[in-house]
């Protein structure tokens, strides 16, 4: 991803701040170095996602349909939403993609956010292997199932002539 | 009225700020003396609303929820009743299906007065019309005289005698981090 957000403004801090709060109120995160959260945002298609890899190698996953995280899902798309919307307000353009990297410390979690802003359906890849292409870049694509690799090959190789391009 | 330590008050604490925060954020928060939160849920499904009255406890209707951020703001809301929700169930406690928050913003700190309580008013056959759930809610909090009608005040007299045979409420104060 490109495009990094370094400018700060209170209220974003905030959003970004509660989605750490929120995810480190729902699942234990004491062995846990670094935390991404995904926000999908698509003509008013929203998903969010998180994962983190354990102690123990496997990747943990936000699985929305779950019914004890019920309310969690509502949640982290409305603090995506809104920072989208403080984004658009301050003048920029809106994103499709934001993925925050929190560092994990005692403290709480330290963020990195970048934002893209592909039309993945308009290129000609399915809206939900967004999830899997950011997977394979943050944790790796041994974390993304054989059969949706090749998906994610494509993108990455997409990705990378575009940012040849420009 | 008791209000009690409960297993789960950091997170208690953490949502009625969220809830708080949520709603003020939209508002103009000026004249308002107390704003109220309610929520059911009822099955998979919630309902919530919020409304709020200046000091002299008249009711005003200046919300700003229009377009993208009424979405955020329901969002907002329908994820705080599934999450107060989710601190019972976490603590093996019996489910509520009613939350009411009464923010108290007349004094120089905000307090959160919240009742939970366990009325399942569909199916205590009390032939209640179908406001009246609503109805109740609002005669609680702002009285009677907010009513859009007058004939549903003999179902909130049924409700209300029910509810005081049965108590099945849960109190709780949470002070608000106002501070912006």
């Amino acid at each position: 991803m490109e495009h990094k957000l370094n400018v700060f403004d209170e209220k974003i801090e905030r959003q970004v701040d509660n989605i750490f709060e929120v995810i480190n109120n729902l699942v234990d995160l004491t062995n846990c170095s670094n935390l991404w959260f995904f926000g999908n945002e698509y003509d008013g298609l929203s998903s969010v996602n998180f994962w983190y890899v354990g102690a123990d190698k496997r990747l943990n996953e936000f699985a929305e349909y779950h019914s004890e995280n019920q309310g969690i899902g509502e949640k982290l798309t409305a603090d995506m939403l809104e920072i989208d919307q403080l984004l658009i307000g301050q003048g920029d353009r809106p994103f499709r993609q934001i993925l925050i990297n929190y560092t994990v410390n005692d403290d709480g979690g330290i963020p990195k956010i970048s934002l893209d802003y592909y039309d993945w359906p308009e290129i000609g890849f399915p809206l939900f292997a967004a999830d899997n292409y950011y997977k394979s870049v943050t944790v790796g694509e041994k974390y993304v199932k054989q059969s949706d690799r090749r998906v994610v090959h494509e993108m990455l190789a997409y990705v990378n002539a575009q940012e040849n391009n420009s | 009225m008791d209000f009690k330590k409960v297993p789960f008050e950091k997170n208690l604490i953490f949502e009625v700020n969220e809830t708080f925060q949520g709603i003020i954020s939209t508002i103009d928060a000026t004249q308002v003396g107390h704003l109220f939160f309610w929520g059911e849920l009822y099955g998979d499904t919630t309902t919530d609303d919020f409304w709020y009255v200046n000091e002299e406890n008249m009711l005003i209707e200046d919300s700003k929820r229009v377009g993208e951020n009424e979405y955020i703001l329901s969002l907002r809301m329908s994820a705080e009743v599934f999450l107060f929700e989710k601190m019972f169930s976490d603590h093996q406690l019996e489910p509520y299906i009613h939350v009411l928050i009464d923010f108290d913003m007349t004094g120089s700190q905000v307090v959160a007065k919240l009742t939970f309580d366990r009325y399942d008013w569909r199916h205590l056959n009390l032939d209640l019309s179908p406001d009246a759930v609503w109805d109740y809610y609002t005669v609680e909090t702002v009285g009677p005289e907010y009513l859009e009608n007058d004939d549903n005040l003999a179902d909130i007299h049924k409700m209300q005698e029910y509810a005081d045979k049965h108590d099945e409420t849960l109190h709780y104060q949470v002070f608000v981090d106002d501070s912006e």
